[in-house]
């Protein structure tokens, strides 16, 4: 009988301290926006592939420079064009506002056991609704983030990383949602196509994926 | 042949009417620069407004080969007009000035002087698309400088300065063409007027009337449409797609090289049989 309250006591006492050791979801944001307030300024090579059902263009290089809290700048010398949200960087603005997190639950994302963490901002100047974060909490960096927003839809972007400083991302992919649009052909001549609508559904999903080398960071 | 070539651009280029195709060309090329040298920005803004809700525009978006292509669709609506008021003009301007009786007892046989007349009338017809070239071309890039061709035809088609290049040389070369068409109908036309307002004349109304009726009536005409050289008159587009149909643009240019084949040779059986009374 002892022994079996021995082991009960050791069994609960091990969850127990499983269930302490798990960071509260709060903290856990907080210090990943610490972590990546490390990172003052640093310029990278981009390259960039554009996969919309409606957009024609090559793959195209560029250079990306960031500057600490949110200055973000691509320079290009052809005609770049990149998702509105997501490539600036801006869930930086989330981490560093005032917001709830719920913790949700664990999954494997892209191989990585990651915890999934709901972030609700408490003000309302900010353009993010809602996002969903996979942390990666061994290495304390994001794995996937889905961002729901008051201007731009929906967007998710998925993190891949390798030996970067401060945890930098090698890629990341951002799907997208985009309008359905009527492209104007008057103007450019195009009278077959005048006021063909491209897509009927309303909003179709695009992807870009970037690629980041070079990186020099502070 | 060199020397009959040379009269007959002597004469051309002698009428103040040739002038006014160069004048024209000049005149509407130099404006939609300088417009879109202004006010390029706001215009291309309210074209791209809906793709900006979605996307982030880098890099220079106005430039030689964006402004190039809407000077290239805005005038090619009027440059078959140009081409059609001096080639109308080539056969029946003799006849009414009463000189091809002079001209004809000449030991000069009539195919020879159609040909002459023919090619000095091409020469016009390329002369207006070169100088097209060289003020959108060169013109554009002392005003916008270099960059990559943007196209909304249907879809958003994003092209390398250096993909742009060929791609204008080619439409250019099968603009050439394609006016060599009108040329050839104004040519024709005037082998059986004797007053070239009739060819000037014939040659627009066939032109905007096939367009039109071809246009309006769609369904009715669809099996024939493909035959018609007016079809194909916007075919220089068809090197902007961003994967080139082969098989679209060799209907346009056999089609075209059909026309002109057919127009030089009524015109030359005519002419050849005509009676020449004036």
């Amino acid at each position: 009988m002892m022994r079996f309250i021995i082991v009960l006591v050791g069994i609960l006492s091990f969850f127990s301290s499983r269930i302490n050791a798990q960071k509260d979801a709060g903290d856990l944001v907080k210090d990943l926006a610490l972590k990546m307030q490390l990172v003052e300024k640093y310029t990278a090579d981009i390259l960039v592939k554009i996969d919309v059902e409606f957009v024609n263009i090559e793959e195209r290089k560029a250079k990306v420079f960031f500057e600490k809290p949110d200055k973000f700048e691509i320079k290009s010398t052809g005609i770049l064009l990149l998702p509105k949200k997501g490539v600036e960087m801006d869930y930086l603005k989330l981490f560093s506002s005032e917001f709830t997190a719920i913790d949700e639950k664990t999954e494997i994302v892209s191989g990585v056991q990651a915890r999934l963490i709901k972030i609700i901002p408490m003000g309302s100047e900010l353009d993010i609704v809602l996002a969903q974060v996979w942390i990666d909490e061994g290495n304390l960096r994001i794995v996937r983030m889905k961002t729901y927003t008051k201007s731009s839809g929906s967007y998710s972007i998925d993190f891949n990383y390798n030996n970067n400083p401060f945890d930098l991302p090698a890629a990341i992919r951002v799907e997208f949602d985009v309008k359905n649009m009527s492209l104007p052909s008057t103007l450019t001549g195009d009278l077959e196509s005048l006021s063909k609508k491209l897509d009927s559904k309303g909003v179709t999903k695009g992807i870009v994926s970037i690629e980041y080398s070079n990186y020099i960071v502070n | 042949m060199n020397k009959l070539v040379r009269i007959e651009l002597y004469k051309i280029f002698t009428k103040p009417r040739t002038y006014i195709g160069f004048a024209a060309v000049f005149l509407i090329v130099v404006s939609i620069q300088l417009g879109f040298y202004f006010e390029g920005e706001e215009i291309l803004d309210f074209v791209i407004q809906n793709l900006k809700d979605s996307f982030l525009f880098e890099g220079k978006l106005i430039n030689v080969y964006t402004v190039s292509y809407i000077v290239l669709t805005s005038l090619w609506i009027h440059v078959p007009i140009l081409i059609a008021l001096v080639t109308g003009d080539l056969i029946a301007g003799e006849a009414n000035s009463g000189t091809f009786r002079l001209i004809l007892t000449r030991p000069v046989s009539r195919t020879k002087l159609l040909f002459a007349k023919f090619f000095a009338g091409w020469t016009y017809t390329y002369l207006v698309i070169i100088l097209m070239i060289l003020l959108s071309v060169g013109l554009g890039s002392i005003l916008f400088g270099s960059g990559d061709l943007l196209i909304l035809k249907g879809t958003l088609n994003i092209f390398e300065a250096e993909d742009a290049l060929w791609r204008f040389g080619l439409a250019y070369s099968y603009g050439i063409l394609s006016m060599t068409v009108v040329a050839s109908l104004a040519f024709m036309l005037s082998a059986f007027a004797e007053n070239s307002i009739g060819p000037i004349i014939g040659t627009f109304a066939i032109i905007i009337g096939i367009t039109v009726i071809s246009t309006l009536g769609f369904s009715m005409l669809r099996p024939i449409i493909p035959y018609l050289f007016t079809t194909y008159l916007p075919a220089w587009q068809l090197f902007f797609d961003y994967e080139l149909d082969y098989v679209k643009i060799s209907r346009a240019v056999f089609t075209d090289l059909a026309y002109i084949i057919l127009f030089l040779s009524v015109t030359f059986y005519h002419f050849r049989k005509k009676d020449i009374v004036s």
